[in-house]
């Protein structure tokens, strides 16, 4: 009886044993799978990006106030010079994407109804670095009508600072002297563009 | 009278006998006659499959009863869809495997040739006897062949041009608003397909700079050329990441639009990749 028992039972595990080496052992057969492929290129042409900004001294306008007949070399307001770091400066937007050269003109003598002070007595100097004595007057350079280059290869996390000086002629008539400063920022290496 | 009678009784009697001899013959005429059973298409393990790809096996079961077990021959057409017989009256064979009394199994194989066109495949099995009684029947099993086409423009390649930091750009054959020159046109014969696209390198590069492509999304669309409204999806490394046509039938026409994030700073420079396409047997996975 016993014998029975464990005939029934080993004939069970062998059962049970066929049946999970099965399951083990059993793949799910595999179909090839069609496929048509194709390819192609892009390409994406990031455009020079450039964009300029101006302190917010500069932004009011480069102001000489104060200024007497027959004096040269007077500092602009904002110039601080001799006392501080000059307040005005230019530089490109952290988003500008390429290194750049500054470019500065006017678009003229300074003028007052029909009086004028000559461009030729206006003044400017520069750097990429400002404290009392930087940018220096011994490096002034006159303004001209067409854009002259000052420093070069600056990139977006640098300023180009400015100093301003003007020169008023003996005899020149009281009034409230205007024109234009233009500034340019270009990819390094071009020429500025009037 | 009683004469009449006898007589009809006789004849009555001779009828019963005639229809006693005959009837089983006439059954045995009609029971006799070859029976084919639809035939069933295999792949080469014997799983059933009614779809196949070119250079697959395909095996072609049918079974034959015969009640005086009298098989004569059984022969297989095997048409392709544009009705030329790849397989003309040939041979089956007997595989010797019973499929019930007076029934056995016969069989063909057929491998689809690299240039076998795609499409529904007609099987006609014929059998006879050697009373040259016939019977037959048939079945179809179809051939996915699957190829796709750029438009002309698109295989040109995608071109972004002027795109500024910080900005998005558009690809330049999306044409803005209008009709998109950017097109695959899907040939599916036999089956349908998925069509999967992927940017063959984690970026678009330039020298040592570049630009993710997961910043490259797509638009797809079978029905407008506009694709007006349609939503932009990022690509990604792999054709699981994206799909662009889903059970798109034979001719369908799958019309793209593609637009690129550039981010800010993004130095200037031509940044290039490559793109691919995969179109694949509807529902199953993209092979990278």
């Amino acid at each position: 009886m016993k014998a029975k028992i464990y005939l029934r039972k080993l004939l069970w595990i062998l059962i049970c044993g066929i049946l999970i080496a099965g399951a083990v052992y059993y793949t799910e057969p595999t179909e090839a799978v069609v496929t048509s492929n194709a390819s192609t290129t892009t390409s994406a042409t990031v455009a020079v990006y450039i964009a300029i900004q101006m302190s917010p001294t500069l932004q009011s306008g480069i102001v000489f106030s104060n200024l007497q007949q027959g004096t040269t070399d007077n500092n602009a307001d904002g110039n601080n010079y001799g006392s501080a770091g000059t307040d005005y400066w230019i530089n490109v937007s952290s988003d500008t994407n390429v290194n750049v050269d500054y470019c500065i003109k006017a678009d003229g003598d300074l003028t007052s109804g029909s009086n004028t002070i000559p461009l030729s007595n206006y003044y400017f100097a520069n750097n990429t670095t400002t404290d009392a004595n930087i940018p220096s007057l011994s490096y002034k350079t006159a303004f001209t009508t067409t854009y002259q280059k000052m420093d070069t290869n600056l990139d977006n996390t640098q300023n180009e600072y400015l100093r301003f000086w003007l020169d008023v002629p003996s005899g020149q008539t009281p009034g409230t002297y205007t024109n234009t400063v233009y500034f340019q920022a270009i990819e390094t290496g071009y020429d500025c563009i009037d | 009278m009683e004469r009449i009678k006898q007589l009809s009784y006789l004849c009555l009697s001779i009828t019963l006998l005639f229809l006693a001899y005959f009837l089983p013959k006439i059954t045995e005429f009609i029971l006799a006659t070859p029976f084919v059973y639809k035939p069933i298409t295999y792949n080469e393990t014997y799983v059933v499959v009614e779809v196949f790809e070119r250079g697959e096996k395909v095996i072609v079961r049918a079974n034959v009863s015969d009640d005086l077990n009298d098989i004569d021959q059984v022969r297989i057409n095997i048409t392709d869809p544009n009705n030329v017989k790849k397989v003309d009256f040939e041979l089956m064979t007997d595989t010797g495997e019973s499929c019930g009394t007076n029934c056995t199994i016969y069989e063909y194989n057929y491998t689809i040739q690299s240039t076998d066109p795609g499409g529904t495949w007609d099987v006609w099995v014929w059998a006879n006897d050697s009373y040259d009684n016939t019977a037959s029947n048939s079945t179809t099993f179809k051939v996915c062949v699957i190829s796709i086409t750029l438009s002309p423009v698109l295989a040109d390649g995608v071109n972004f041009t002027g795109c500024s930091p910080g900005s998005t750009c558009y690809a330049e054959g999306n044409n803005g608003d209008g009709a998109t020159s950017y097109n695959i046109t899907i040939s599916a014969k036999g089956c349908n397909a998925d069509v999967y696209i992927k940017g063959n390198q984690s970026a678009l590069v330039s020298d040592s700079n570049q630009i993710l492509i997961q910043n490259m999304s797509v638009a797809n669309s079978t029905t407008d050329d506009t694709l007006t409204g349609v939503d932009y999806n990022p690509i990604g490394t792999s054709f699981a990441d994206r799909l662009i046509g889903k059970n798109l039938a034979d001719g369908t026409v799958l019309y793209l639009k593609f637009k690129l994030e550039i981010p800010a700073n993004q130095p200037t420079g031509v940044y290039v990749a490559g793109l691919k396409f995969q179109a694949i047997e509807s529902g199953e996975e993209p092979i990278d």
